[in-house]
């Protein structure tokens, strides 16, 4: 239900029928003191212009009654509507807000009390979260910054022991298990750290990057690595795809999509890669259909944790799509999990 | 050789100034700004691993005030922000190279030598073991003075070892630069391991004195036969 609505039922139906039983009353009241006259006619007469007279006022009576209420359900409706444009124009905002996008303050352009206390309200709540947005962003960060470099210096430390001539093969064997997990820890402090300089918009359009030559060296690339699992690939260009963007993202965009399709498909079995001018497509074959509310979520993995896997590459690829105007979608048809990626369409 | 090791990071320069001593250099320290730029004004370095991030003021201002004094010592950028434009800055004021933390020692040791060569060879660069020479630019491997030919990744699998000879490498880490970071620990290497068959069978072949031995089945590591 909305405000006029309510405002309507609670204020003008009141309204309305007092109107009506003052009217009516009235009414009566005119039609008894009409009977009252008495002048002299003719029965017959007075009898025709008393009827005559009382139907005009009933007439009129009614008539007036229906251009009042009119009038006061327009003015009613008129003057609700107008009094609530500022919650209108508070919702709008609330609406296209963006969390993390500055420059944006609520609208609090109102001399209406409450109106104005809700503007502060929402403005209070909004720097709230738009500050621990910020923290966040910020500690992520800072954490995997900060990181780097004890990492560093452990990797540094079991490199310099494996290079030591008294190891038998045993230790040798577990400090490459520390060395190469530590390994794993590192390749993905780094993708933590892409993905938050990318939400940070730390990376600008540098260059025209052709999708239909990168989508051909990663897949060459892969196909390369991939040699043993015997994959059955096939690339089909409809057209030219390619846009101003940032030249590094591209490539991470492309790689972790041609990539995870390698990765999370059974040898023998095949991976297709379409280009469009519109956008690109990257499937491979699958069993089942997965989540595609939490297939771009950090650290989602459905088939559980892969050794050596930073369950970071789709959230990377989504998060490059988000920031460079580009739609990604996820869809299981024919016995193969699509991975698209077009333009976004404008609204 | 003289190095001089700027790094605000103890623990890290510790460890640098332990791997590179082992190499045969003679290692300096310094950990700040005003230390770095006192070594640098009293003595002369070959290679200067600088850290971006130092207390006291930034690398770029170090690297400045060398371009300022004439210092022509090589320098190799290490630095915890692993941006393009810090890499395009610190190269146009003069550094020879942009190492990234964090980094494998292996890799310090093998740009040292490499930056230390290219300035002594006016940029040919060649690798040296035994019978073995590999021609850095013109892609080429000889051995004994003849040729012999070698697919793309095998070079480079070759390359990496002659850069960092007697060191053991990783399976892991080797694919990571030879294929780029895009490979995955989970399929076993067998990548790596068809490669570097043909290659050994290449060099045994042309009879080289030099040997890529595997090590406890989890990396490999350059062995002249003589020793």
């Amino acid at each position: 239900m909305r405000l006029v609505h309510r405002i309507i039922l609670s204020v003008l139906v009141p309204m309305i029928l007092t109107l009506g039983l003052w009217g009516w009353l009235s009414f009566r009241t005119m039609e008894r003191k009409i009977h009252s006259i008495n002048v002299e006619y003719p029965e017959s007469s007075i009898y025709l212009h008393e009827e005559i007279l009382i139907e005009h006022v009933l007439l009129w009576t009614i008539l007036l009654f229906a251009v009042l209420l009119v009038c006061v359900v327009a003015v009613g409706v008129i003057v609700t509507d107008y009094n609530l444009r500022p919650l209108r124009s508070l919702l709008k905002w609330i609406d296209e807000y963006v969390p993390g996008k500055p420059g944006m303050s609520v609208p609090a352009d109102t001399r209406i009390i409450e109106f104005r206390r809700l503007a502060d309200a929402t403005q209070q709540a909004v720097n709230r979260f738009e500050h621990q947005f910020e923290e966040r962003k910020v500690f992520i960060g800072n954490v995997s910054h900060e990181l780097q470099t004890p990492l560093a210096v452990c990797s540094n430390h079991i490199e310099l022991l494996l290079d030591r001539n008294d190891l038998n093969e045993e230790i040798a064997g577990e400090l490459v298990k520390i060395h190469r997990n530590l390994q794993n820890l590192i390749r993905m402090n780094k993708s933590l750290l892409l993905l938050t300089k990318i939400e940070n918009d730390q990376f600008a359009p540098d260059s025209s990057v052709s999708f239909n030559r990168l989508l051909k060296d990663s897949l060459s690339l892969y196909t390369d690595i991939y040699e043993h699992k015997s994959h059955s690939v096939s690339f089909k260009e409809e057209g030219e795809f390619s846009m101003e963007m940032n030249e590094q993202l591209s490539s991470v965009l492309v790689n972790n999509l041609i990539k995870n399709a390698f990765v999370h498909s059974a040898a023998g079995s095949s991976i297709a890669v379409e280009v469009g001018t519109e956008g690109f497509s990257v499937s491979n074959t699958g069993d089942s259909p997965l989540d595609s509310d939490k297939l771009f979520r950090r650290f989602y993995q459905p088939s559980g944790r892969r050794e050596g896997s930073t369950g970071l590459g789709l959230a990377l690829a989504g998060g490059v799509c988000a920031h460079s105007g580009l739609d990604i979608s996820y869809s299981f048809a024919d016995g193969s999990h699509v991975f698209a990626v077009n333009l976004k369409k404008s609204k | 050789m003289k190095l001089l090791v700027i790094e605000d990071e103890l623990s890290l320069q510790e460890l640098m100034t332990r791997a590179l001593k082992k190499e045969g250099y003679v290692v300096e320290n310094a950990y700040d700004y005003a230390g770095a730029s006192d070594k640098l004004s009293g003595y002369s370095y070959d290679c200067i691993l600088l850290d971006i991030n130092l207390p006291g003021g930034s690398g770029f201002e170090i690297l400045e005030q060398m371009k300022k004094s004439g210092d022509r010592s090589n320098v190799i950028i290490i630095s915890a922000r692993d941006s393009v434009d810090d890499k395009i800055k610190g190269l146009e004021l003069g550094a020879d190279d942009y190492l990234a933390k964090p980094f494998h020692l292996a890799e310090l040791t093998a740009r040292i030598r490499s930056v230390v060569r290219r300035s002594q060879n006016d940029g040919e660069l060649k690798w040296k073991a035994g019978n073995v020479v590999l021609e850095d630019v013109s892609r080429r491997l000889t051995v004994d003075g003849k040729e012999v030919p070698l697919l793309k990744k095998e070079f480079d699998i070759l390359r990496y070892f002659m850069m960092r000879p007697g060191h053991t490498v990783d399976k892991a880490v080797l694919a990571e630069a030879v294929w780029g970071d895009h490979v995955d620990q989970s399929d076993d290497f067998q990548f790596v391991y068809a490669q570097m068959k043909n290659l050994r069978r290449k060099l045994s072949d042309a009879g080289a004195g030099i040997e890529i031995k595997a090590i406890y089945g989890f990396g490999y590591k350059l062995v002249t036969s003589d020793n």
